[in-house]
């Protein structure tokens, strides 16, 4: 008798325990707390909150809106950096860098069939956006940032935050994660977080080209270059 | 040491289990042949056999004939060895019920979920099904491995532990104090010293197993985490060799108990034997720190050193076993009847079967014969006239069926002994014509050499398959003692 | 040193981890947040349960006979927190945080009152299964192309796969030698003589 209550018993607990991994980690899909807040993302678009940020020309602009052309339907692509970075922000500046040369490659619109499948026209509809986190970050310092990865500034644009209380938001909305590290500065996750409507819709890794793409088109679907 | 009036019989469910474990495998292996059989015909164009249908049986050919005898050979161990230690029934059902639930996830992979990537699948086969199988249908070979691998942990565990309680400790069941000191106790009985080894060189292994597929299961769902593909190929290749190569050093423990009840003389446990068996285990176990040593680049002399290792690590054991049979025999007038004559066989295919492997192990630097039927031709050899030719002598024995021979036990004897040593030796001279091995189709210049294979490997089944017969319906005057 | 002072040690050193900057030091990196961490909380756990065995026995020997039960759910109790995921979100969330410290000390005292309860090989397996987790984890951090955690460099993770395989290597030797070279029958005959002696 006490022999088959401690088998059930033994039986429930690993049933029990097989449910709380497939629980923890989304039934297998999210194993990292990175992929867990993407998934989530994915799932339920979060929806950014009024933070007033500082762009390049020292202007006060919305987060949900990072270039005054803006069209209300475009999306935006944002990256979280320090200008001081050595590694990861050196990195997403390339990947932007070209990234904008896909999106702006200058063609005509007639001409927009000659690219090769995948580069997309959408410098009017895609935007570029570097937001720095770190407090001693000022206007000059994202100036050259933009600089050195020559960015077109009717495209990309780079932001800090107008008040760092407006950071710990973020913080907690995004699952961003910044973390001071005396010798490099700060270690932070990297990501690119598509905002389409105010709302953060996908967040990809920022190499993920391919994943960029298909966000992009299907954002946007049906405009010039796509395919 | 043998004297089986001093012994307790098994008590029933014992004797049933180790009969469930006999029988299960005589039908299995006549089962496998017949794939075997399949496959040869397809080389030999005689059958329409589809290539993803080939690699399917072949799959199932290599992982079955492996496990079954990984099976039996451990039914033989544990029916000797429980004249000596004290071991637990309960765990010999275990381990079974691992088996077989294991058996049906791997067959489903192979046959529903289409995994056909080999059983000693080259990393990293299993995650590229190229279409043919999904993530799942090799995460159920893989989990059934896994399955299979918990039971026979179980079983060694249970092996060591009465081992230990008994005689002190692994290093005095080889016995060490005899062999490297002056202790001038009576060394632990030969199915000890096999026993210990096994359980040695086997539960590393599955150890290692354990570690390699759980890498690859993460690799199948995730493959962001590339795993090493060579540290995980000689992990694999090593988990598998050390296995199968340890089914036979488990049914050697029936030449050593057997032979003796025939001649009347005992099998001596002496400085030799227990060398050997010492070497060996060291040999085998040696190859474990260059993979375990996580040493990402290997260099090219440990994979040579390896592969050697892993071939002839059973040289020593062969060597005193052979040459302790023959002069065990010798003018000792045994009498030659089906048990003794398959032991006496196996002895036979056992070290004509290890030579080619020598020759393919010192050679395989070069990579000459490494890919070519060679290889299924020195394992065809020593497993199917070595170590099932041993099993089945087993079964004879168990089953009372000693003394003279009847008609067909003859008849099978010959057919299957003959077709095995002929079946292999195709496969060999194939692979001296550097005919490559896993290949569906066959050039047509090789069909000449793959149709008479083919007969002879319809002779192997057919003695086989007479084989199981005469031990299924022979069941009941199995002997318990 | 009285059972009492054991435990007022123990539950002086959770409080140390929990609630003071030890805890944040020892998070600040990976290694010693799983390797130093954690099992010093395991162990508060077991210390916890030495005064709780013997009132427990009767109840454990119908729900948790041979250790079995417990030691499965001890084993989902330190996989859970293994993932990757947990581990980092406990870094941020206090809530969290509290589940990992709880969960740790849990797992503790379950171990402490399974594990004299269980049969030798139920220990055995259980044993190598710890030393097989060791390896596949020490093996995943070494290859993993990215950060796993997002509160730490991937340096940190290469840090923690080598210190896991150590700990496995360790742990290997330690568990074989007596296995290989000891000798049970005489420790047996030992402790029967010391008993008939007392
Ligand atoms: C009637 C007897 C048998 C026949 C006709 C047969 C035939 C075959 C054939 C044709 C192959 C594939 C060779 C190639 O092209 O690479 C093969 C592979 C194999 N056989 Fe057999 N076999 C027989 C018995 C056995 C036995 C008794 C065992 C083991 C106890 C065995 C173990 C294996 C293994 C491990 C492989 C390798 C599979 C792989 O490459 O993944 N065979 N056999
Ligand atoms: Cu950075």
């Amino acid at each position: 008798m006490q022999y088959w209550v401690s088998a059930a018993t033994s039986f429930l607990s690993l049933c029990v325990g097989v449910v709380a991994l497939a629980w923890g980690t989304d039934g297998g899909q999210a194993w990292t707390a990175e992929s867990a807040r993407r998934l989530a993302v994915l799932e339920q678009p979060v929806v950014l909150p009024w933070v007033t940020l500082l762009n390049q020309q020292g202007k006060q602009q919305q987060l949900t809106d990072p270039l005054a052309s803006q069209s209300a339907s475009g999306l935006t692509l944002m990256e979280f950096i320090y200008t001081r970075c050595p590694t990861v922000c050196l990195a997403m500046g390339a990947e932007f860098r070209s990234l904008q040369a896909e999106l702006y490659s200058g063609l005509p619109s007639e001409r927009h069939s000659e690219l090769p499948s995948g580069l997309y026209f959408r410098g009017g509809e895609v935007k570029l956006l570097s937001v720095s986190f770190d407090p001693e970050d000022s206007i000059e310092d994202l100036k050259h940032y933009l600089t050195r990865f020559s960015a077109n500034p009717s495209i990309w644009s780079a932001a800090k935050f107008a008040r760092q209380s407006d950071l710990e938001m973020i913080k907690q909305q995004l699952g961003l994660i910044v973390i001071p590290e005396p010798s490099v500065g700060y270690i932070h996750n990297s990501a690119v977080y598509v905002i389409y409507d105010g709302r953060v819709v996908a967040i990809l890794d920022h190499d993920d080209r391919k994943g960029i793409r298909d966000v992009i088109s299907q954002y946007l679907p049906g405009t010039a270059g796509s395919g | 040491m043998n004297d089986s009036t001093a012994i307790a019989p098994m008590p029933g469910s014992s004797k049933l289990a180790i009969l469930a474990y006999l029988g299960i495998s005589a039908l299995v292996y006549v089962l496998m042949m017949v794939l075997g059989l399949l496959m040869r015909m397809g080389q030999a164009n005689w059958l329409g056999l589809p290539a993803d249908l080939f690699y399917q049986i072949m799959t199932a050919h290599g992982a079955g004939m492996v496990g079954i005898s990984g099976l039996a050979g451990s039914a033989v161990m544990w029916y000797f060895l429980r004249r000596y230690v004290d071991l637990t029934v309960g765990i010999l059902w275990a381990n079974l019920a691992f088996f077989l639930s294991g058996v049906v996830l791997i067959l489903g992979g192979i046959f529903l979920g289409g995994y056909a990537g080999g059983w000693t699948f080259l990393f990293p086969l299993p995650s590229h099904g190229m279409g043919l199988w999904g993530p799942v249908g090799a995460a159920c070979f893989l989990g059934g491995l896994l399955l299979i691998g918990v039971g026979f942990l179980l079983l060694y565990l249970d092996v060591a532990r009465a081992i230990i309680s008994k005689y002190g400790s692994l290093a005095r069941g080889l016995g060490w104090p005899q062999l490297f000191g002056n202790s001038d106790e009576t060394p632990p009985p030969a199915a000890v010293v096999a026993a210990t080894m096994v359980l040695l060189v086997n539960i590393t292994g599955i150890v290692a197993g354990a570690v390699v597929l759980v890498l690859i299961l993460v690799n199948l769902f995730m493959p962001e985490f590339e795993v090493d593909a060579l540290l995980t190929k000689n992990l694999i290749y090593f988990f598998g060799h050390v296995f199968i190569n340890a089914t036979i050093y488990q049914a050697v423990i029936a030449v050593y108990e057997i032979l003796p009840e025939y001649t009347k003389r005992p099998w001596k446990v002496n400085k030799v034997f227990l060398g050997a068996w010492t070497a060996s285990t060291i040999m085998v176990m040696a190859v474990y720190p260059h993979h375990l040593l996580m040493d990402f680049v290997m260099p090219t002399w440990a994979l040579v050193l390896g592969q050697i290792m892993s071939y002839t690590g059973g040289f020593p054991i062969l060597v005193v076993t052979a040459f302790g049979a023959l002069t065990i025999v010798h003018r000792s007038g045994i009498q030659w009847d089906m048990p003794s004559g398959l032991l006496f066989l196996s002895m036979f295919g056992w070290a004509v079967g290890v030579v080619p492997a020598v020759i393919d192990g010192t050679i395989a630097v070069n990579n000459v014969m490494h890919n070519t039927m060679w290889v299924p031709g020195h394992f065809h050899m020593y497993l199917i006239v070595g170590l099932v030719a041993m099993l089945f002598g087993f079964k004879y024995y168990i089953t009372g069926q000693d003394g003279k021979p009847g008609m067909f036990d003859k008849l099978a004897f010959w057919i299957y002994s003959l077709g095995g040593v002929g079946l292999s030796v195709t496969f060999l001279i194939s692979g001296y014509f550097s005919v490559p091995r896993r290949w569906a189709q066959h050039m047509p210049e090789w069909v000449g050499l793959s149709q008479p294979a083919a007969l002879m490997g319809a002779a192997v089944a057919l003695g086989a398959a007479i084989f199981a017969i005469r031990f299924l319906t022979s069941l009941k005057h199995a002997r318990a003692v | 040193m009285t059972l009492r002072a054991v435990i007022i040690m123990a539950l002086g050193m959770v409080v140390a981890i929990t609630a003071t900057p030890l805890g944040h030091w020892l998070e600040s990196t990976m290694v010693s947040h799983v390797l130093v961490e954690l099992p010093l909380l395991v162990v508060a756990g077991i210390i916890f349960a030495l005064p709780l065995k013997p009132v427990s026995q009767p109840l454990l020997n119908w729900v948790n006979r041979g250790g079995i039960c417990g030691l499965i759910t001890a084993s989902f109790l330190l996989a859970f927190w293994m993932l990757p995921r947990w581990l980092d979100t406990s870094l941020g969330d206090p809530w969290v945080a509290s589940a990992k410290y709880g969960s740790m000390v849990l797992t503790g005292m379950i171990l402490a009152l399974s594990w004299p309860s269980a049969h030798v090989i139920t220990r055995a397996v259980v044993k190598i299964e710890f030393l097989t987790m060791f390896f596949r984890l020490g093996w995943l951090y070494l290859i993993s192309p990215e950060r796993l955690c997002n509160n730490y460099l991937l340096t940190d993770q290469i840090w923690l796969g080598r210190g896991f395989l150590l700990v496995g290597l360790a742990l290997t030797i330690t568990w074989a030698y007596p296995i290989l070279f000891g000798n049970a029958v005489l420790e047996q005959q030992l402790t029967e003589r010391k008993l008939s002696i007392d």
